[in-house]
């Protein structure tokens, strides 16, 4: 949130700066209304999504369910699994957190804001059971 | 479906690393040629002295070669390389155990000439080829689509040879196929496109409306940009008749080009079952030719278009890894038939394609209605910025709702699924397209079931396969049961058979499998 919202946020106030169109308080009350819902989205929206993401895995697939309102489950059968990537960025490997993307040859399946040592035996666990002959 | 025959591939150098036949050199030079243009223009047109410009063609001529010589492949030990790149350089790897579609074609150069190019597809090339080589001796083409095809080299399979089987191999047949070879047994022709059938498919294709959007925009717009012939013929003897004769005469033309460019890409499209590959080969300058191996299809899809519809035909396409929503004319197993006999006809060019034997399934009758919330909320959407236009125009706010409404009714009407051992098939409509999908049960990639709110309220849910050519089937709303048990049959296989790709029996799916749910708010 804070970083897909920081962006329009920083482009919202540098036009209100730059471009002198309307009242100064319309155009700093249209960036503050920008700044609460973004305060209050980095507020609300973790423990929501918290609550509501789970995954589970079984021998023959993953099952992943995600979304507050519009709410996707995807699954992916175990043998479809052609390769698994894990990435974390200088904040993320900080707070030891790792972001999980199971590629097939459709697309990927991301499992995000996993602790290291949960993905590495995902990793290692979904490796060893999608180790079967693929048929795509 | 069944699991793809293993290549016993031979170990050791198949084709060693060998350089694109020499006429590489002339297209690549005009490759190189053209994207050094805007450097001749400044050095021709700014007065630039001559051995600056002769320089130049040197640098064009050296860097040309300098690329033909560094690309090279191979086939060794079950896997294609390609070394190219001057300063970057580039080794692809291709395993030939992964590639799902060998494409030949011939571009009218390439045909004058005499070379081929191959294309070699793989899962996850979905906007592209993992490895294109352009310019190919034909007896080069054959040796390398052997190699590629059974993992040994031509040798094995050379004319000639006593055969040790009754039943001439697959690559036997292409090589007749190619006729660098001789065979008793010809590859069956399933069907070829008749001029007529030709004709009505580049009809009733979008390239005409699309032309036509086209001329209308230049000619309104930018007619000082048309050669002055065409301009002058328009001016004197089309646009004193007024404006219906100079719409008349654009559609002349979008029709013409259209039919021209449908030509060049379809004439004789013919489709043959060659053994345990497909083949099709299609076109009027160039040709092009298209191998994919039966056991990677996963699924084939049958569309019907909007003006298609109306008469009764439809297109078939399969759904096969690495030929991608991109690769428009790979995917297309038929590009014309009447819809009537499109079960035949896949049942002929595909018969290991299993069917469900089960009637279709519709929606329930209480789902009908949240087919019409999207349509008029477009529809709405597009009413009020019709409102918005000056004049006459303004009265296209009649249409978005009516249109959205008959699609809110059309859709549900015409929606069906239906699932059983071995197969699934859905059948939904986009806007104005119909699409059937016939799909191998343990075919599909991942599944997807989509919920809200509102439709959890209704017990509705979407439902969403996807293929590994990174297309999809889907139903936007049915029954959450339904959808429910949808997820956990498709695409899955049973862990304990021998037979890896065995699907699960329907009967011994009761609900959603007892999986390690590991929630994530647990942690």
């Amino acid at each position: 949130m804070l970083f897909s919202g920081l962006p329009v946020l920083l482009l919202f106030a540098s036009l209100a700066y730059v471009i002198p169109w309307g009242a100064w308080w319309l155009r700093w009350g249209i960036v503050a209304i920008l700044a609460a819902i973004l305060v209050l989205g980095m507020i609300v929206l973790p423990p929501i999504r918290y609550r509501v993401f789970w995954y589970a895995i079984s021998s023959t697939e993953i099952d992943i369910q995600h979304g507050i309102i519009f709410i996707k489950r995807s699954v992916v059968p175990m043998h479809r699994v052609q390769n698994l990537r894990t990435e974390r960025g200088p904040m993320a490997d900080h707070y030891q957190m790792t972001n999980l993307k199971i590629r097939t040859a459709a697309g990927s399946v991301g499992i995000s804001g996993l602790g290291r040592i949960e993905a590495d035996d995902l990793c290692d666990r979904i490796s060893q059971l999608s180790d079967i002959a693929d048929d795509v | 479906m069944s699991e793809a025959p293993a290549i016993h591939y031979q170990h050791g150098v198949v084709v060693p690393d060998t350089r694109l036949h020499p006429i590489y050199l002339v297209i690549e030079t005009a490759k190189t040629v053209r994207s050094a243009v805007p450097f001749l223009v400044v050095t021709i047109l700014g007065g630039a002295p001559w051995w600056v410009n002769t320089i130049l063609v040197v640098m064009i001529m050296v860097i040309a070669i300098a690329q033909w010589h560094v690309k090279k492949y191979s086939v060794i030990s079950g896997v294609l390389r390609l070394h190219s790149g001057l300063v970057n350089r580039s080794v692809r790897v291709v395993p030939i155990t992964r590639i799902t579609a060998l494409e030949a074609y011939r571009s009218l150069t390439q045909r004058l000439v005499g070379v081929w190019g191959l294309k070699v597809q793989s899962p996850g090339d979905r906007n592209g080829s993992a490895v294109v080589l352009g310019c190919l001796s034909g007896s080069r083409l054959d040796q390398l689509r052997t190699a590629l095809e059974t993992g040994r080299s031509p040798e094995v399979t050379q004319p000639g040879q006593p055969e040790h089987d009754h039943e001439p191999s697959t690559i036997q047949r292409y090589l007749a196929w190619r006729r660098t070879s001789s065979l008793k047994h010809a590859p069956d022709v399933i069907a070829v496109l008749s001029t007529r059938d030709m004709l009505i498919a580049t009809i009733s294709n979008n390239t005409i409306p699309l032309i036509f959007a086209g001329a209308l925009v230049v000619w309104f717009r930018f007619s000082e940009y048309v050669p002055s012939k065409a301009a002058d013929f328009m001016q004197e003897n089309v646009e004193p008749r007024g404006i219906v004769a100079v719409l008349v005469a654009l559609v002349v033309i979008a029709i013409v080009s259209g039919v021209i460019l449908g030509a060049l890409r379809l004439t004789r499209f013919t489709l043959t079952r060659d053994g345990d590959v497909l083949r099709n080969s299609r076109g009027l300058l160039g040709k092009q030719s298209a191998t994919i191996p039966v056991n990677r299809i996963q699924a084939v899809r049958i569309v019907e278009g909007f003006w298609r519809m109306l008469i009764g035909y439809c297109i078939l396409q399969v759904e096969v890894a690495g030929i991608g929503p991109a690769n428009t004319n790979q995917r297309m197993l038929f590009p014309l038939l009447k819809t009537a006999r499109a079960e035949a006809f896949i049942r002929r060019a595909l018969p290991e394609l299993p069917w469900p034997t089960e009637p279709l399934l519709q929606i329930p009758q209480r789902v009908h209605r949240r087919y019409l919330t999207l349509p008029l909320e477009y529809g709405a959407g597009f009413t009020l910025l019709f409102l918005l236009l000056p004049g006459w125009w303004k009265w296209l706010a009649v249409l978005p709702l009516p249109l959205g409404l008959a699609l809110g009714l059309a859709r549900p009407r015409e929606a069906r699924w239906q699932v059983d051992d071995h197969s699934v098939l859905f059948r939904w409509r986009r806007l104005t397209t119909r699409n059937t999908v016939i799909a191998y049960r343990t075919g599909v990639q991942s599944t997807e079931w989509s919920s809200s709110p509102w439709k959890a309220r209704a017990h509705v849910a979407g439902f969403k396969m996807r293929f590994s050519s990174g297309r999809i089937a889907k139903i936007r709303y049915m029954a959450e049961d339904d959808a429910l048990m949808l997820l956990h049959v498709i695409g899955r296989r049973d862990p304990g058979l021998d037979d890896p790709v065995a699907p699960v029996p329907l009967s011994s799916v009761a609900g959603p499998p007892p999986a390690v749910r590991a929630a994530a708010a647990a942690r």
